[in-house]
Parts: C-alpha cells; structure tokens; sequence
C-alpha cells in the first residue's frame, strides 16, 4: 500500500515536473495537466476496487476507434428501396484550406448534402436527372437519407452552400442503386407469365411478407403501383 | 402421386463465443445451450430415423464460426464440464422434487436429456461435426456453408474484397470439415446483393436462398413466383424462400411454438429457486441465469404458470405435424393444378428455434419426417441440389436486394444504434487489401500477423453485432466484440506498416483469436 502511494505520488511529481516545463500556463493546459493526473489516478486505481467483473481488454492497449481515419471521403449505403445512407470524414486541413481558398466563406454558408439522382447515366457532375439538398451542420458525420423513390441511382456531393448559391463540393461519394420496391414490368417472352397469375402468386407470396408494404395493384399497362 | 417437394432447411449459426481468459464466460453458454437443447437433439432425431429405415432428406448450414467452436478443444472441455454440471443439478433436483411427483418426473426427464447429450457428445469424439458429417457422408443430410463470420454482404458492398474472404475462408474450412466442397450456401440473414451470386460461382457454389420478395421483385418477372428456382446471370440457381410454411413456424402468435402445452421458455429454476441452493450453476458473480431446467408449460399469457406434461406436449407436436403436412399438401395441390408444375417449398428456419427456443421443436420435425415418409406420398422431401439435378432447366432471373430481416432489408443492420461501426468496419476491409497488395508474398512472423489481421477483421464483421445492437439485450458484449476485434485489427495495421511486429502480443491474441487455423491473409482481395 505504501509502495503504491509512494508511485502515485511519484507521478504526480512527474507530472507536476512536465507541466512546470511549459513556459506559459494557460487554462487549456492546466486542463491538460488534470486530466493526466485523473488518468495516472485512474490506472493506479483498480487495485484498490475489486477485480473489475471482465476484464476482457486487458492484453489490449486501453483505447477507442479513432474518430477518424486522416482521409477526406463521403461513403454511401442502402438501407431500403427508400432510404440509403451516408457517412463522411473531412480532415481539419481540408477544411482549413477551404477557409483560406474560400473568400465568400462566412457563417451563412451552409454545409450541405447533395443527394443526386444518377439512375442509368454515367454521373460527371452535372447530368444528374434531379438533386435535392440536406443542410447538415458541421458536427454531424453520417445522415440516413429518405431517397423517397425506389430503383433509382443515387450520388451524394458533400459541400458548402455558399451565400451566393454556389455550390462547392468537398467530396464525392460512390453510387449506390436502390431496389425495386414491388414486382419487375419486365415481362421474359420464353417465360411468360399473365398478370393474373402473377398477380396471384404474389399474394400467395408476399401475403405473410416481412416487407410491411401493401399488395401492389396491377395496371392494365402492365406499370404497379404500390400504395403506401 | 407426388405432386410437389419439400426442401427443408435449418441454418444454425453462433458467432464465435470462445474466451479462454475466462474460466467462466456467460456468452460461451449460447454455445453449450445450443449443443444440449438443439444440436444434440437434431443429431439423436437423425439417429432415430436411421434406425427405423426412414430415408429422410434435410439440409443444414453450419456456418464456419459454428463449426469451428465444434472442433475447438478448449470448448469441448468446457462442455464437459458444463453438461456434468447440469447432470449434477439435475440430480439433485430429483431429490429436492421427490415429494412432488409431477416435478419430479420433469426433474428425472432432464436428468436424461443432459445424460443422453453427454453420451452422445462423448460417442462423437466431442466434436459434432463427426455426427453432422456422418449423415451426409450417407446422403440423408446437405450441409451447405454460410459467410466465414456470417458478414452480412449488402452492407458490405462497398468493400467487395471482404466478401471474397468470407467466402473464400468458409470454403476452405467446409473443405477442411466435411472434406468436400460446399454445394450451396446460406447466405447470411439472407441476405443477396445483386452482383453477389458471381462471387459464389467464382468458388464453385452451385445454389443460395433469398427471401420471397428476392425472388418475386426480381427481373424479369419470374413465372413461378418463388415456387421453383431461377439462374442468376453467372448460373448459379436461386431458391425463394417460402412464407406461408415459414410463418406456421415462426410466428409467435399463430405459429406453433406458442402452443399452451409447449414448454415455457422464461421460467427456470435458475431464477426461481433459492441463491444459496441455486449458486454453482449460475453465473460465477452470483447473477441470475437460466440453467435449461424448466418445469413450466406456456399455460396462457399469464404469468401463472401450470406445470408442464411432457406427453400432452408430445402429442401436440405430433399434431402441429400432422397439420404442417396438411398444410402443406393443400398448397402443393392448389399450386401443382394452378402452375402445372410440381412446385417446391423452401422452408428455412433458424436451427436454434427447435429444441432452444421451442423445446418440442426436434419432436416435431421427428414427427414430420416420419409421416412424410410413411403416410403420403404428395410431398417429397428434396434437398435443393437433388432437385437441381431432377428439374434442371429453369428461367433466367436476376433476384433482388433483399434479407430475410425485420421489413426484408438491411434495416435490422443499419440504423441509429449501429451505423457508427460501417466506417470503420470499411477502414479496416481496405486497409487489409492495402496490406495484401503490399505483402504479396510474406513468410514467419510477418504472415503470422497478416493471417491475424483477417482472422481479426472477419470476427468484427460478424453480421451478430449489429443485430444485437439494434435488439438491445448484451449491447455491452456485442460492442466490446466489435470493438476489440477493430483495435486488435488497427494494431497489427501499424504493427506491420511499422517493420514492428510485437511477437508476444501477436501470440497472445492468436490463442484468443484462434478461429481458421489455416487462413492465408491473401484471400483478401
């Protein structure tokens, strides 16, 4: 017991030692200075509890995922036929650089998603059938995205939404398609099947369907609906 | 007149529970629970069918995390102490019961069960692959492989080298257990993401399963719905998963599991019998648990519960059967005079379900099996790839994006209490292809760390994790899991990228981590 106090207080000495080096005290690095008094604390202070329940970590260096990974980058799941996903990083150099290269920059500007519709085109920026904005702000990493339309292609541009309405895109995402909410139009001429049939064994199909959607409705043009 | 098949299939999967740096480790008990309560039992149904000349067919994926705790001598220990100890308990309830004879018959019934499991355990060499092996060496059982960690791949579309690697790893190690290749595979939650089906044709995967809605919102329309199977564009046959039979099953509410005379799940005589009497078969911390000794039936949606009576509840699984194959006949009658065409039924279900959750579960099936083999002669029972080879030409249909998960998609896998783990889960898939490139050829300790860092990415892919996380009990377990697999894998990152590998951490958590033996790193790209 005395040979642990005798280290506490031996690290605290040295942490005093540390802190003593630094010129200037600010309160930041008094801050600083607690705080790695409360961890020298908190790794001597185990053995005066009793055995933690499970100490699976404890071959492991004790550590989080980092927050981050260094890479700017905008990455797309899909979740559903109606919402996808998006998670992003931007380094703080990028967004330095962009608050030095960016004079218009000021607290109107908006950090926004742009979530395009990039079904069967070869997306370059600006061919896109449609795109609708998500002001986000600049705490957030990750988003869920109601895309409303299901089958379609989508991009998402993560930039800034100057105050003059341009646009400025930080980083791209890959594209992602999401799935056909209900039966194919697309009738095989080998394999022909009628709407009645189809229409019936359907029903027999999805009537006790995890997908919590209503039955579709067939239209003579051979186009469904599904009704929400 | 056979008029339609029946292709029964029952997916057991665990995801890789193993801690020997505990004595006692609550989360290895999903395993032991499973081999007395479900692995066990299945294993003496198949027996009893031998022995009374019954030639059944059933499929079964033994997903590669299963199959390797099977196989692990740590566990197989731990096992035997296990079931001695609840042979111990069970003992002394038959005492403790004896002036209450309709307890005491219970306490006797599971004073065998846990005997016969032992026997049976020890009669295979405590590895349970011997048995499941057994029986498709004999052609009754298809057992077909799963992800190498159950890694759910819709989500891991962007990394598509990790998909490879589960797929490559399971292989492997099918070919290692069962010593042949793996014919079909059950795809994680079922779940398909379209473009996948060529990575199964690339290791020689003949045939997958997707969910009704996978099968029936594929392109073009398919004209059988999910009555018979389609090519996928690679050629790999596509089955649809059946959900008129699977809801009898599963459903809590009609289905037959929720039976008043079926055995309770929740009332165990390790949350309701004295601490002091009670302590050494629960948890070493003193925490409440159940034991697998439960002596009450559902009686109703009370919390009064009546006694359970083991023949009233055999009866009823005799009778649920009886009315499964009823079922099923008017189906394949209605659907063979409306599709002219024999159609086939594919009933998937969690293995675990029977005996586990639904203790009557593998009477049942006995029950099933039975009937369909001495008393019809409407339904036969296939297994997908004897089908295939009966029914060879199908239409060509591109399935669907689809799971067979809460809403058909990858919602259960993807929402706000476990989206935070994709980015780093994406990280660490690109770092390990990062390390591949670079290490195209590496030997002694430098391999050693490469085959480590993709033992550790693939356990911290399992498809377990998320689904914890969004059901919300063992949370803590299901993050440190993740967790501690991705630290694990970012060390040995850096370890590598640094010429710093540390040779004792590195074999501490080889013998932690010691799932796939013969992993080569090089699979990952």
């Amino acid at each position: 017991m005395r040979r642990l106090a005798q280290r506490v207080k031996d690290a605290f000495k040295e942490v005093i030692r540390k802190a003593g080096s630094i010129a200037k005290w600010t309160r930041g690095k008094k801050q600083a200075v607690r705080s790695k008094i409360a961890v020298q604390e908190k790794v001597t202070q185990p053995r005066f509890y009793r055995e933690p329940k499970r100490e699976v970590q404890k071959i492991d260096k004790p550590q989080q995922l980092p927050t981050g990974y260094g890479k700017d980058k905008i990455v797309l799941r899909v979740r559903d036929p109606y919402w996808i996903y998006a998670y992003w990083e931007i380094t703080e150099s990028t967004w330095e650089k962009l608050r030095r290269e960016t004079p218009s920059l000021d607290e109107k500007t908006k950090i926004i998603l742009r979530v395009y519709d990039t079904t069967d085109t070869i997306f370059d920026g600006s061919n896109a059938h449609s795109f609708f904005d998500i002001v986000v702000n600049s705490f957030a990493n990750n988003w869920h995205i109601e895309t409303k339309t299901p089958a379609r292609s989508w991009c998402v541009d993560l930039g800034l939404l100057l105050p003059d309405n341009r646009f400025l895109t930080i980083v791209r995402s890959n594209i992602v398609s999401t799935p056909i909410a209900g039966p194919s139009c697309i009738n095989d001429q080998e394999w022909m099947v009628t709407e009645d049939m189809f229409a019936r064994l359907y029903g027999v199909g999805v009537g006790a369907s995890p997908v919590k959607r209503g039955k579709p409705i067939f239209l003579p043009d051979s186009k469904q609906v599904i009704p929400d | 007149m056979n008029k339609g098949y029946l292709c029964l299939i029952l997916h057991s999967h665990l995801p890789y529970v193993r801690h020997p740096e505990h004595e006692k480790f609550l989360e290895e008990r999903w395993l032991y629970e499973a081999i007395t309560e479900t692995y066990i039992p299945l294993i003496r149904v198949f027996e009893g069918l031998l022995r009374d000349n019954v030639d059944f067919r059933m499929t079964l994926s033994l997903s590669p995390t299963l199959l390797s705790m099977f196989s692990d001598s740590l566990l197989q220990e731990r096992y035997l102490k296990h079931i001695n100890n609840l042979i111990e308990l069970a003992s002394k309830e038959t005492e403790r019961t004896r002036w209450q004879p309709e307890f005491n018959q219970l306490a006797h019934m599971y004073l065998e069960i846990f005997k016969r499991a032992k026997e049976t355990f020890l009669r295979y060499q405590k590895n349970l692959i011997n048995a499941f092996k057994y029986f498709q060496d004999i052609g009754n059982l298809e057992i077909i492989t799963s992800a190498a960690t159950h890694g759910y791949f819709p989500l891991m579309e962007a990394t598509k080298p990790s998909v490879r690697a589960q797929l490559k790893v399971a292989c492997q190690h099918y070919k290692e257990s069962f010593g042949r290749d793996p014919k079909g595979i059950w795809l994680p939650e079922c779940g398909y993401q379209p473009g996948d089906d060529q990575l199964l044709k690339d290791e020689g995967i003949n045939y997958f399963f997707v969910d009704a809605h996978g099968l029936l919102h594929g392109q073009p329309r398919p004209k059988y719905g999910a009555f018979a199977p389609v090519y996928c564009k690679s050629g790999v046959a596509c089955f649809g998963r059946d959900l008129e039979s699977s809801k009898q099953v599963w459903s809590s509410i009609e289905g037959y599991p929720g039976d008043y005379f079926y055995r309770d799940f929740y009332r165990d005589i390790g949350f309701d019998l004295d601490l002091e009497y009670i302590k050494d078969y629960i948890h070493l911390d003193g925490a409440r648990i159940a034991t697998g000794i439960k002596y009450y039936r559902i009686t109703a949606a009370t919390n009064d519960k009546q006694v359970y009576i083991p023949s009233r509840a055999t009866d009823k699984a005799a009778e649920h059967a009886g009315n499964f194959i009823f079922n099923r006949q008017k189906q394949i009658e209605y659907l063979y005079d409306f599709l002219q065409k024999k159609p086939i039924i594919v009933s998937p279900y969690d293995a675990e379900l029977f005996g586990h959750w639904w203790f009557e579960g593998p009477q049942w099936l006995d029950f099933l099996i039975r009937k369909l083999y001495f008393d019809q002669d409407i339904i036969k029972m296939v297994t997908p790839s004897e089908y295939l080879r009966e029914n060879p030409r199908h239409q060509k249909v591109s399935p669907s994006f689809s799971s067979w998960g809460w809403k058909g998609y990858s919602e259960v896998w993807l929402q706000g209490t476990n989206d935070w783990i994709y980015r780093h889960l994406d990280e660490a898939s690109e770092r390990m292809t990062e390390l591949v490139k670079f290490h195209p050829q590496a030997s002694g300790l430098l391999k050693r760390a490469l085959n480590q860092a993709l033992r550790e990415l693939l356990l911290s892919q399992s498809s377990d994790w998320a689904f914890i996380m969004a059901t919300g009990t063992h949370v803590d377990y299901a993050v440190l899991r993740t967790k501690q697999h991705l630290l694990r894998f970012n060390r040995l990152f850096e370890e590598i990228k640094g010429n710093s590998i540390d040779e004792h951490w590195l074999s501490e958590i080889e013998y932690r981590d010691n799932i796939f033996a013969n992993i080569d790193y090089r699979v990952h790209q």
